[in-house]
């Protein structure tokens, strides 16, 4: 058997920001991305897990290293539009407030997300076509592919029923939505294009606490329903470990713990992971204060993978 | 033990074009001495309208009625210079977020002397006295030095503490702490909470703590009142509203949360309490979205 292809994969990946002296807010980062997983990347500000989520969308250039979306490398994007190959990676950010459009009813701009899916398998007929004179034939998933699965949503109301709003919210604007409702719009907007990938930086953390875990499984589950990967960036791993199968974590540029999510939840090996459990502190009525990190000396140690 | 604040039967409604819209229905609270009370609820359930209130900083065209009092005096009575005497001297107030509620072009040490010597009438070098005193008990290190330093020279945690030391400077009876590890990542908020709970165990301060976070509230609070649409359906001792919550509410509002008794603990228990997956809107208890 052969090993499945990630559809992300990041090879040794810098990031400088240029400054005096220059940032290093990535400093060799590497892990791949599987079809149909949630992988939880988790750090506190400042570890440089925005700035990886930058980087696979190719809104940030790397310094250095590889990013390759289906076997193909991601560019830094320049002033024009996105390349439609990547329109297969597709992002929620943290505050829909200011993400999606305020000038435009939420129907029209699902149906954003519903035409890049359209335009990419009508890409990848093309492409098949042509393939039917070559005979070395290249593998079949190929990044213009769309994922029309035969039970997806195909209409903006459809979508909006799919996350839980009414079909007869597409015709009325963001600003009409609640904070997490919003959030749920981005995300239909985001997978109508029938990604291969799902990037959600810090998706919940503009909501209420009674409504993240509810938002969080509702993107992991659509996410997983349609085969896509979801990478979901966050600083809460109380609510991310919830979700996902994987955790990625991240200190100063580095993942300095990865693994299963029961493992580095319940074992963490890395001094870092160890000082970031410690200091969560859980709603049980005890009162205890949350233990502060004694000193970051340790912190240096070399990565733990479970 | 006696109340240091009180707040009785506070409501207040904001006057608009449609009329009177309610925001706090007969919210009553009492803050004692040496004790924190946490003020819980989600956005928009009025939390930080009420500690806002207390410093007269309620929202404009606001319609109160109700009692605030602190020393004998009602709170909501007095106004000028007789707010000014209380704000600062005897009430001290802690913003969610350093980065704004600090001055950006002014030093620390003036934003640490100016209302010292404003409200104890002191000379300047004493007021510097005391501003070193107060950034040493929130520990923030460099004594003199630190006096001359801009507040972005420091990081989120330090300068939630300089805010808490400005807080202080006057000695005030009770702190108003509205989300004030919020901002903070949780390795740095710990230590934040560690000083607060430290500071109500040395000094006596009666702290009125507002936070949405239940996490925070279950580790510094003694009693805990949750607040919805402007009302408290439950105010009582930390460990009997964590276990054994009384009201509805409260208790969806920790059946929704990861690590709460009776919480989230996998992504079985998501399946069990979301059986559509996430898909519907508001819970039977209206915990909306």
């Amino acid at each position: 058997m052969t090993e499945p292809m990630p559809v992300i994969s990041v090879r040794d990946v810098h990031v400088d920001y240029p400054g005096h002296p220059p940032v290093h807010a990535v400093r060799g980062v590497s892990f791949d991305l599987f079809e149909g997983e949630v992988v939880g990347l988790v750090g506190e500000s400042g570890c440089g897990k925005s700035t990886m989520a930058r980087v696979l969308t190719g809104l940030v250039p790397r310094t250095e290293g590889e990013v390759e979306f289906l076997g193909e490398s991601v560019e830094a994007l320049g002033i024009g539009r996105r390349p439609v190959e990547l329109t297969g990676i597709q992002m929620v950010f943290q505050d829909p407030g200011s993400s999606l459009n305020p000038r435009r009813r939420v129907g029209s701009q699902i149906m954003d997300g519903l035409k890049l899916a359209a335009y990419r398998e009508r890409r990848r007929l093309a492409e098949l076509e042509d393939l039917l004179d070559d005979p070395d034939l290249p593998p079949l998933l190929t990044r213009t592919a769309s994922r029309s699965l035969p039970d997806q949503p195909k209409t903006p109301a459809e979508w909006l029923e799919r996350v839980g709003l009414d079909a007869a919210d597409a015709n009325r604007y963001p600003r009409s939505f609640s904070g997490g409702q919003r959030q749920r719009i981005a995300t239909a907007r985001a997978l109508a294009a029938q990604p291969q990938v799902l990037i959600g930086d810090e998706p919940i953390s503009a909501l209420d606490a009674s409504t993240q875990a509810r938002v969080a499984y509702l993107m992991s589950t659509l996410a997983v329903s349609q085969g896509t990967a979801l990478l979901f960036i966050s600083h809460d791993l109380s609510v991310v470990r919830l979700i996902a199968d994987r955790l990625l974590v991240m200190w100063s540029g580095r993942i300095v713990e990865s693994g299963p999510t029961e493992e580095v939840w319940s074992n963490p090996g890395h001094p870092y992971t160890k000082s970031l459990l410690a200091a969560i502190p859980a709603p049980d009525g005890a009162g205890r204060l949350p233990a502060m990190p004694e000193s970051q000396a340790d912190f240096d140690a070399p990565p733990v993978i479970h | 033990m006696t109340a240091v604040l009180r707040i009785e039967d506070l409501s207040l409604g904001i006057r608009t074009e449609d009329g009177l819209r309610p925001i706090l229905d007969g919210v009553s609270l009492e803050v004692q001495r040496g004790q924190v009370q946490g003020l819980a609820g989600e956005s928009g359930s009025g939390k930080t309208i009420t500690g806002l209130t207390v410093i007269g900083l309620e929202p404009n065209r606001s319609e109160i009625s109700g009692h605030i009092w602190l020393d004998g005096q009602d709170l909501l009575k007095l106004t000028g210079s007789a707010l000014n005497a209380v704000r600062g001297a005897k009430v001290g107030m802690v913003f969610q977020d350093p980065s704004t509620s600090l001055h950006p072009q002014l030093t620390v040490g003036s934003q640490l002397t100016d209302h010292v010597r404003y409200h104890l009438k002191v000379s300047k070098d004493e007021a510097r006295d005391r501003a070193v005193q107060a950034l040493d008990r929130v520990g923030v290190q460099g004594g003199r030095a630190t006096l001359a330093r801009y507040p972005h020279e420091f990081s989120g945690g330090q300068r939630q503490r300089i805010a808490i030391a400005i807080a202080l400077a006057c000695d005030p009876a009770v702190l108003i702490a509205d989300e004030p590890t919020t901002a903070l990542d949780v390795t740095v908020q710990a230590g934040v909470l560690t000083l607060i709970r430290s500071l109500v165990d040395s000094l006596g301060l009666a702290v009125l703590f507002i936070t949405h976070d239940l996490g925070v509230m279950s580790a510094v609070a003694d009693r805990v009142a949750i607040m919805r649409h402007g009302q408290i359906v439950e105010n009582g001792l930390r460990e009997q509203v964590f276990t054994a919550p009384t009201h509805a509410y409260t208790r969806e509002l920790l059946a929704s949360l990861p690590g709460a008794k009776g919480g989230l603990e996998s992504r079985a228990d998501l399946a069990r309490m979301f059986p559509d997956g996430g898909l519907e809107l508001a819970s039977p208890e209206g915990l909306e979205l």
